[in-house]
């Protein structure tokens, strides 16, 4: 080559790398992945089905070495069959796992169960996630092991139909109080008729949201101790009691069966005013006799923090003994972070956790605004999140059972706050005794 | 000196008892098909049996599948599974039933208790370890955890149950048998067997029906969503823990016992009334 | 009685080891059962046994720990002791129920009436429909306060009765549960019934009895080896029992439904607690062995073999 040619070459070629470079919004160059053939399971219903196989599909494309096999079905049994797998060594490479168990699965096991995503930085990107909500949800010992699929936010949702037939008003924020004073109107209004119902799960985190407000600390705490006075445990009883007395809340003989208000009739007919939902499933409660309104929870005056609940939908992991790791953890980066991948996952999963994809579905008005207004007011109102140990089932176990007991009177909610605060510190400090252990 | 009733009159009353009955047993079910016709805020909304419109839109949906598998595969990998089970079972089930019934053999009540008390380990701790023993077979994601046991009476249900069937045949028959210069096997084809008709067909209905409704060991043992029976393959779409159309779990239900359901009334009609009752010949 | 005995006996003098080798002759048939128990049955039971000695939590190391979880299971865990006691309850409940429903539609359904096939095939129905979430789905709707069954007793003036929130009426409700799939045990029985002779019938009606008196001395008495075999296996299925408490009342209210199925279910794949979970299975397991065994026992009184047996 003349030296003209050779000085032309090189200059082109520096402008294309700083072209290149410019154009962030193109594909990214193509990974360099052996054959593989990767198993992928997560449950959902026909919709989330055809959304993940839609996704699998195009990944298949643009690496046709790589070969990924659903392994997809209901809810049920699902947690059955993932402790079976663990237990004999024959997970998937990709698995969908409720959040809440991914760092116990992990704790409860000196080897590696689950992959670090953060040992992969060249085919995973995860400045897009929210720092300390990894952290909080997804990372053990400095290691990410599980990525959140979606952001999840548990707000209150009114029934302005109702609310303004009882002469209720929802514009302002209200505190605890105001649910009492506004929610007793419905039963005033119309005989029989109560403004919410709540399921035991319900009532635990409505419970708990009050208790964070006023101790500044969650029930069950990471550290293995209880972070909520007797006190307070028993000034949330007793509050827990006011509803019931007064009418706010529909008795349990009545309501306890109902997981969520999307299932109750009552809601269903347009009588009641407010139901909480998480802002995955929202979109369950739309009928044509409510209109929908969201909220966040109450927010006491001097409250030490607002409790505001944000979880993931769910997470994924990958396999810490699968045989193809490269090609797994870049297939979650492709879910995560490509264009396509995000417009076709959509809100399967609810919000999506990486910021980038949630600008590229608001700016194509692909995302519910309910659902999108649900998880920005928590995000704007947001605490620290719930520890691992709240959503431990043992833990729940002993919180439901007591706030059944007083749900159905059979426990006074002093002598309430003494069982609970007995029963969690043993079972807290067994579960201690255990995980040190491992 | 007796009062006959006339054979009009009880019949007449077994009519009205049967009805009545029947009515009371069947009207769950009736709500289940109407259920899947409604939406879900009808279905929660009234509890009628008469669905406000009568839209098909569940059973639609419910058949297509999730779009990459068809409800004919999920019936086709039905009877692939459940045929050579139900097959297996009854041959080897009358075969150890036989052993147990019409022998004398030291600790024979022993080994009784024992076939029976595989039944009283709950499945919940047995999955895991079962699991671990299939795989290293090699038979994760087949029917072959289901077929082989069959084939090695590893169903104590029926190995008993055609056991005290065996023991309600009166011994006259072996012996005259015996007589004739038939062997122990001959005596258990020729003889036994064929008396045995209303309980092998019992077996053989029961074993298909609870093979063909298995839900939690075919999710266990079968990954492949195309090797999926229909149990498994009508509740894909069901995510309890999210969002569900309740009259597409109860068309999906419906669905899955529809070919039982003809089956059951097919051969029950035949084998049952086709028998006339047993009893020593002559 | 038998002519068997009367062989045998002057036989017995002469041919005692042609006799003893025909019964253990009886040992072949049950190859195929040994092969299937000690290839299939044994490595998973002598597994869960092996687990309940440790604390194996699924994903993690098993440790031993002894009869640890037994003393824990009986001297620390209150939920042990409600739960046996509510699925006592349970069995005492919807087994003889279950029972004595199969047997009476049986005899109704083994009667030569026009159309019976097609009232077995409804009277079948529930049981073919199974245990799955979407009859217990069906359970909620129609007993929940606002449901079907309180309408239909609103009809009759009677006020709703909360069936499943009420931890007074939620056992009796899942029980109703299992009785309304009182199927397989009537195709049983159904079997039997048509194993007694009509000759039987007939000369007792020849001789004068009533229905009454036929059912009592004729049919009740062939049926016994039914009889007995249902029993058995109902206690031992009602013993396990663990979809409907799941997914109706997930044990509740206030543990009024807290079967012993579902403790162990939670034990093991909620809680990973999979050793202890085990060592549950094995005290359940002792429970239904020593009550078959009681039953065995009690047989040779109340059944009545065609062969001569006990």
């Amino acid at each position: 080559m003349t030296d003209k040619r050779k000085a032309f070459v090189a200059i082109a070629a520096l402008v294309a790398t700083v072209g290149t470079a410019q154009v962030s919004a193109a594909p990214k160059p193509k990974l360099d992945l052996k054959p593989a053939t990767l198993r992928f399971s997560w449950w959902g219903g026909d919709s989330r089905h055809q959304a993940t196989l839609a996704a699998i599909d195009a990944f298949m494309k643009r690496y046709p070495q790589i070969k990924i096999e659903g392994e997809y079905s209901g809810y049920e049994g699902y947690e059955a069959k993932l402790t079976t797998q663990i237990a004999s060594v024959t997970c998937p490479d990709i698995m969908q796992v409720t959040a809440a168990r991914v760092k116990e699965i992990q704790a409860q096991s000196k080897a590696p169960v689950f992959v670090d995503f953060s040992a992969y930085p060249k085919l995973i990107d995860l400045s897009g996630f929210d720092k300390s909500f990894l952290g909080q949800w997804g990372t053990l010992n400095k290691q990410v092991i599980g990525l959140p699929t979606g952001l999840n936010s548990y707000n209150f949702v009114f029934n302005k139909k109702l609310c303004d037939a009882a002469g209720i008003s929802i514009s302002k924020q209200w505190t605890y109080e105001d649910l009492v004073v506004e929610g007793s109107k419905v039963n005033k209004a119309f005989p029989g008729e109560y403004f919410f119902s709540m399921s035991t799960d319900q009532t635990a985190h409505l419970l708990h949201n009050y208790m964070r407000q006023y101790a500044g600390d969650q029930l069950a705490k990471d550290d293995y101790t209880i972070g909520v006075s007797k006190d307070i445990i028993a000034k949330a009883f007793a509050y827990y009691r006011r509803l019931l007395d007064e009418k706010v809340l529909e008795p349990l003989e009545r309501s306890s069966l109902y997981e969520d208000a999307s299932k109750n009739p009552k809601w269903i007919a347009g009588k009641q005013g407010m139901a909480l939902a998480w802002a995955s499933t929202v979109g369950l409660l739309k009928n044509d006799n409510v209109q929908l309104v969201a909220a966040t929870f109450p927010i006491e005056p001097k409250a030490k923090g607002t409790g505001t609940v944000i979880n993931p939908t769910q997470s994924f992991t990958v396999y810490a003994k699968s045989k193809n790791i490269e090609a797994a953890v870049a297939f979650l980066d492709f879910l995560y972070n490509d264009e396509e991948a995000v417009r076709i996952l959509n809100t399967q999963r609810s919000v999506p956790p990486v910021e980038k994809a949630r600008k590229i579905l608001a700016d194509n008005r692909l995302l519910d605004p309910l659902v999108q207004g649900m998880v920005d007011m928590s995000l704007k109102k947001s605490d620290v999140p719930l520890t691992v140990k709240i959503e431990n089932p043992e833990v729940r176990k002993v919180y439901f059972d007591i706030i059944e007991q007083v749900g159905y009177g059979k426990l006074k909610p002093d002598a309430a706050a003494d069982q609970l605060t007995v029963r969690l510190s043993a079972l807290l400090s067994d579960l201690k005794k255990s995980e040190a252990a491992k | 000196m007796a009062r006959r009733t006339k054979p009009a009159i009880r019949k007449a009353t077994a009519y009205i008892v049967l009805i009545a009955i029947g009515a009371l047993m069947v009207y769950p079910i009736l709500f289940l098909i109407s259920a899947s016709f409604k939406t879900n805020q009808e279905l929660f909304g009234s509890a009628s049996l008469l669905p406000k419109s009568l839209s098909l839109s569940a059973y639609a949906e419910a058949w297509s599948g999730v779009g990459r598998n068809s409800f004919a595969r999920f019936l086709g990998n039905t009877f692939i599974l459940v045929i050579p089970t139900v097959a297996f079972t009854i041959v080897s089930s009358t075969i150890v039933a036989y052993g147990f019934a019409r022998f004398n053999f030291p600790f024979k009540r022993v080994l009784t208790l024992l076939m029976i008390s595989t039944l009283m380990l709950p499945n919940a701790v047995l999955v895991i370890p079962r699991y671990i023993m299939f795989t290293r077979f090699g038979w994760a994601n087949t029917y072959l955890p289901f077929i082989v046991p069959a084939l090695f009476a590893c169903y104590p249900f029926f190995i008993f149950l055609l056991m005290q069937f065996m023991r309600g045949i009166p011994r006259e028959l072996d012996e005259a048998a015996f007589i004739d210069g038939c062997g122990s096997f001959r005596i258990l084809v020729d003889v036994i067997a064929p008396l045995c008709a209303p309980a092998l067909f019992s077996a053989g209905i029961l074993q298909f029906i609870w093979t063909w409704n298995d839900f939690f060991n075919s999710l266990i043992y079968i990954n492949s969503v195309s090797k999926f029976p229909i149990a498994l393959g009508l509740r894909l779409g069901m995510d309890t823990a999210g969002d569900i159309s309740w009259n597409k779990i109860m068309a999906m239900s419906f669905m899955s016992i529809v070919p039982c359901v003809v089956l059951f009334f097919s051969a029950q009609k035949s084998f049952i009334e086709g028998i006339a009752t047993t009893g020593m010949k002559g | 009685m038998a002519p068997l005995e009367i062989m045998t006996l002057a036989d017995n003098r002469r041919n005692r080891g042609s006799i003893a080798r025909r019964e253990l002759a009886g040992l072949l048939y049950l190859i195929p059962w040994a092969i299937g128990f000690l290839v299939f049955q044994l490595y998973p039971l002598v597994s869960s046994m092996a687990y309940s000695f440790t604390n194996f939590s699924v994903s993690g190391r098993p440790s031993f720990l002894g009869l640890e979880n037994y003393g824990r299971i009986f001297s620390s865990d209150a939920d042990f002791w409600i739960s046996l006691r509510v699925t006592f309850l349970y069995v005492i409940i919807s087994v003889p129920l279950k029972l004595a429903f199969a047997l009476f539609v049986a005899m109704l359904l083994n009667m030569e009436v026009k159309g019976i096939g097609a009232f077995r095939t409804i009277y079948y129905l529930p049981s073919i429909l199974g245990g799955s979430v979407a009859v217990s789905i069906l359970w909620r709707f129609l007993f929940s306060v606002d449901g079907a069954i309180n309408k239909a007793l609103g009809l009759l003036s009677i006020p709703p009765v909360s069936w499943l929130g009420s931890p007074r009426y939620a056992l009796f409700t899942i029980s109703l549960l299992s009785v309304w799939q009182f199927g397989s045990s009537m195709i049983v029985f159904l079997a039997g019934l048509k194993q007694v002779p009509n000759e039987l019938y007939e000369a007792a009606s020849i001789d004068g009895s009533s229905s009454a008196g036929r059912f009592f001395k004729i049919t009740l008495p062939m049926i016994t080896p039914m009889l007995f075999f249902n029993l058995v296996m109902q206690t031992i299925n009602a013993f396990q029992e663990f979809t409907a408490a799941f997914v109706i009342t997930n044990g509740g209210p206030m543990k009024s439904t807290y079967l012993y199925g579902l403790k162990l279910y939670q034990e093991g794949f909620q809680f990973f607690k999979m050793g202890y979970a085990s060592a549950l299975s094995w005290i359940l397991f002792a429970i239904l062995i020593a009550l078959t065994a009681l039953t065995f026992k009690s047989s040779s009184y109340w059944t009545f073999y065609e062969d001569g047996g006990r």
